[in-house]
């Protein structure tokens, strides 16, 4: 099947910077995502990884290579519509990209701009709210939401224009710990749904939700692996300025100290497992 | 945010907040034109007992719009004391060395006021029963007509809904912003004006950069959400004129002529 | 300087339909020289209280004592209050606001009325303790990256050299390398200097890790405070008030559930985890 997302030897500088190499946000970077994946794209701050995901709905556009949205280049400027439809996206700061005074015409704020008849619309805005759990609030005004009702507002409106892919740009990376799990839980419910989730984040626990994980630095993809395999090879993730999962550290630590542990843990329990029977030989 | 801000929308279902706001618009517009045309007792009378009238069938609480006239109270309070020594005819009331206060000075002192009372509880009515996605909406639509003659009224209701929708929030931030400076020691409170003015910079400039930023943010949500400008656009709210709007126009008419018969 | 606070309330917009109570009958000690963090979810008062301790309101009943001064609802001393208490608040760096780096750290230092070179002193002081290097005091802040902005923001406020600092949630929007980085400066700080620092977060990692007491908030009145060792034994509590416990807690928890005798759950650091483990296999493998 054709995927969903292609990105092909694509390149990327901001205007202005120097053409010499080490100015590239993004080098020769290759990729493909296949319809419902969820994704998770993992890197420091200033990797490249926000930049990656503007391009995926041709707010930006490569300086070299191509990015297709389901068979349509982004550069072409015809495709643009027909692609910002296909590809929603929810950025970091809920505070910015709420645009109406009450939460049912923010909904309706894409839905305009579509196009979309007046009684279609308010079918759409229902059932995008009831998605998000906001349903009764329609009338409320943005500024008296907490965070992850924001958010959770912007997704709606998103939701709203029914696109194939959603690209969280570090949408969680303002919340409280309350509106990250809200804002979590509803990205799980939309990929279940069959939603092609593409998910930006600095936190490696947010990205181990995913079923797939990139690890994006230095302009380039370091690693590309389904959630299981990168857990064994997490050690690496210190390397590019990121947190690996607690048990991996430990592992590793009681294995510089001489421990028989197996090379590589599979998951928690399985260190678990591992140090008990150890400890239970007496 | 802890605080009224002044023509903030009060939601409700009376009769006026079910007006259409271009009706509504309209209404106050040509309102505002005739209270210049009250010029004794009788003719302001009138239009003080229509718009106690208005408030009462708003049911929005009187001391919300007394809130509203308090920071007008200072202007009124000069415009009476300007006219009261300044303006001159008709009997003297009142006489002390230098000052003379004539008739004509407590007459005009009167007037004035009402007439700036009646401006703002006017304007109050408006934005207190509309909501301000209806107003820009009617706004929009009033200035369609425009268009063609280059007037971009959909990018102007955009404008002003965007801006209602962020005043509050930017209202925060300077709060926020005051208060670390005043951590960091700035005084907001003393000195003379020029000095206090000068005391703001370091919470000015960090909201202009912020102001921008949000302003950057937004844009580029907008296009990721397909926003393109006003072609091709359908509308969530639709407007309907009813037989209540068209009453307005009945009501105005009798204004209009009860003006006409009373004033001098 | 100790910080005590006698059943204190503060209501906003009291009076009016927006009324609400953000503090209720606090009471809370925080010793001289300590290194605590407050936590509690958005909205518990917690914002409400720093405020107050660092004189920025004035609370509408009960009072804080900081040292020798008295916060009260009519209390004169909340400016006297302000240069012995820094505030740290949340994205320090939207507040920057001056052409260069050194000027932005000289504002503070100079509404304190200091002479130039003191101010110049106090500036290159705080740019060292947050490991800004001296060539940057001639840039722009606006040109610096993210986590920069930050550290200029922060010795903004450590340039007033406070004996108590107040961070609210300091390691936000920052990646786990820059977080791990700031939260050291800090507990350098406390350490080498002897600052109280009071640490506002979210985050049950950081508190656990950095803090020896702590304090949970919740509807505005302390719920619960001690040790990290105390207050994360405390599970069925913590999850009342929404709160997580630390990773590290949650993984020897898991170990727990087969280990016996069990690990102890005071501890909140990786070393002190593996030292423990070691100590215990050991017995049973030849090393």
């Amino acid at each position: 099947m054709e995927p969903i997302i292609q990105v092909s030897n694509v390149w990327f500088k901001y205007p202005g910077e120097d053409p010499s190499v080490e100015y590239f946000v993004l080098r020769d970077i290759n990729l493909s995502i296949g319809i419902g994946e969820y994704v998770a794209i993992i890197g420091p701050n200033g990797s490249g990884k926000s930049t990656l995901a503007r391009m995926f709905n041709g707010l930006l556009l490569p300086n070299q290579g191509e990015i297709k949205i389901a068979g349509l280049a982004t550069t072409t400027l015809e495709n643009l519509w027909d692609i910002r439809k296909t590809v929603g996206m929810v950025f970091q700061n809920p505070d910015n990209q709420i645009v109406a005074t009450t939460v049912r015409d923010d909904v309706a704020f894409g839905l305009e701009n579509l196009g979309v008849p007046r009684s279609e619309m308010q079918k759409r805005i229902s059932r995008a709210l009831e998605a998000v759990g906001l349903s009764g609030m329609e009338e409320s005004a943005p500024h008296y939401l907490s965070g992850g009702q924001k958010q959770r507002l912007s997704i709606a409106g998103i939701l709203a224009m029914q696109p194939k892919v959603v690209v969280f740009d570090e949408a969680t990376s303002m919340l409280d710990p309350q509106g990250r799990k809200e804002v979590l839980n509803l990205i799980a419910s939309l990929h279940q749904s069959g939603t092609t989730v593409v998910h930006i984040t600095h936190s490696a626990e947010e990205a181990f939700l995913a079923k797939r994980i990139l690890v994006i630095a230095k302009g380039q993809i370091q690693l590309d692996l389904p959630r299981d395999e990168l857990y064994k090879q997490s050690i690496n993730l210190e390397k590019w300025g990121l947190e690996v999962p607690l048990p991996v550290q430990l592992h590793q630590r009681l294995i510089k100290r001489g421990i028989p542990l197996t090379d590589h843990v599979k998951s928690t329990e399985d260190l678990v497992m591992q140090i008990w029977k150890l400890l239970s030989k007496t | 945010m802890n605080q009224l801000v002044i023509g903030q929308y009060v939601p409700g279902r009376s009769l006026i907040h079910q007006l259409d706001p271009r009706a509504k618009l309209a209404f106050v517009f040509a309102y505002m034109i005739l209270v210049f045309f009250a010029n004794n007792i009788a003719s302001y009378g009138l239009l003080l007992f229509f718009s106690a009238c208005t408030i009462y069938l708003s049911q929005i609480p009187l001391r919300i719009f007394s809130a509203s006239l308090k920071p007008i109270l200072f202007l009124i309070l000069v415009m009476i004391l300007f006219h009261l020594f300044l303006t001159k005819g008709g009997q003297v009331l009142f006489h002390f060395s230098f000052l003379t206060i004539y008739e004509e000075g407590v007459r005009q002192a009167v007037f004035i006021s009402l007439r700036l009372i009646l401006l703002v509880l006017t304007a109050s009515l408006l934005t207190f029963t509309t909501s301000p996605m209806d107003l820009t909406d009617g706004l929009e639509n009033m200035l369609h007509p425009f268009t063609r003659f280059g007037l971009p009224a959909h990018e102007f209701a955009l404008m002003m809904s965007i801006a209602l929708r962020f005043i509050p929030t930017i209202w925060d931030e300077t709060e926020k912003i005051k208060k670390a400076q005043m951590a960091r020691g700035a005084d907001f409170e003393s000195g003379h004006i020029f000095r206090r003015v000068k005391s703001y910079i370091p919470v000015l400039i960090p909201l202009f950069i912020s102001a921008f930023r949000r302003a950057e943010d937004l844009a580029l949500a907008m296009e990721a959400r397909c926003y393109r400008g006003g072609i091709n656009r359908t509308k969530l709210r639709e407007l309907h004129f009813s037989t209540k709007d068209l009453g307005l126009v009945i009501i105005f008419a009798f204004l209009v002529l009860g003006i006409c018969l009373l004033r001098e | 300087m100790e910080i005590v606070i006698k059943n204190l309330n503060h209501i906003y917009m009291p009076g009016t339909p927006f009324e609400r109570q953000a503090l209720q009958d606090l009471n809370m000690q925080i010793s001289s020289g300590s290194f605590v963090a407050i936590l509690g979810q958005t909205g518990s008062g917690k914002s409400t209280l720093i405020q107050l301790i660092a004189g920025l309101m004035s609370p509408t009943s009960g009072n804080i004592q900081i040292g020798s001064y008295h916060l009260t609802p009519n209390s004169k001393e909340r400016l006297a209050v302000r240069k012995h208490v820094g505030v740290v608040f949340q994205y320090p760096e939207h507040q920057l606001f001056e052409e260069t780096v050194v000027k932005d750290i000289a504002f503070g230092p100079r509404n304190q009325g200091l002479s130039e070179k003191e101010v110049t002193e106090r500036v290159q002081m705080a740019m060292e303790m947050v490991g800004l290097s001296p060539e940057l005091g001639d840039r722009s802040p606006f040109q610096l990256s993210g986590g920069q902005m930050r550290r200029v923001a922060i010795a903004g406020v450590l340039a007033l050299s406070p004996e108590i600092l107040i961070l609210d949630e300091p390691t936000a929007g920052l990646d786990p390398h820059g977080k791990s980085e700031l939260l050291n400066t800090i507990s350098k700080l406390h350490k080498e200097r002897q600052m109280t620092v009071i640490l506002v977060t979210h985050d049950m990692n950081d508190a656990a890790r950095f803090a020896d007491y702590l304090f949970v908030l919740a509807r505005g009145t302390c719920e619960l405070e001690g040790t990290p060792g105390d207050v994360f034994k405390e599970q069925d509590h913590l999850v009342q008030f929404a709160l997580d416990l630390p990773d590290i807690t949650r993984l020897i928890n898991q170990l727990n559930r087969q280990i016996h005798p069990p690990i102890p759950t005071n501890i909140f650091s990786m070393n002190e985890l593996e030292n423990h483990l070691i100590e215990r296999l050991k017995k049973v493998v030849s090393l």
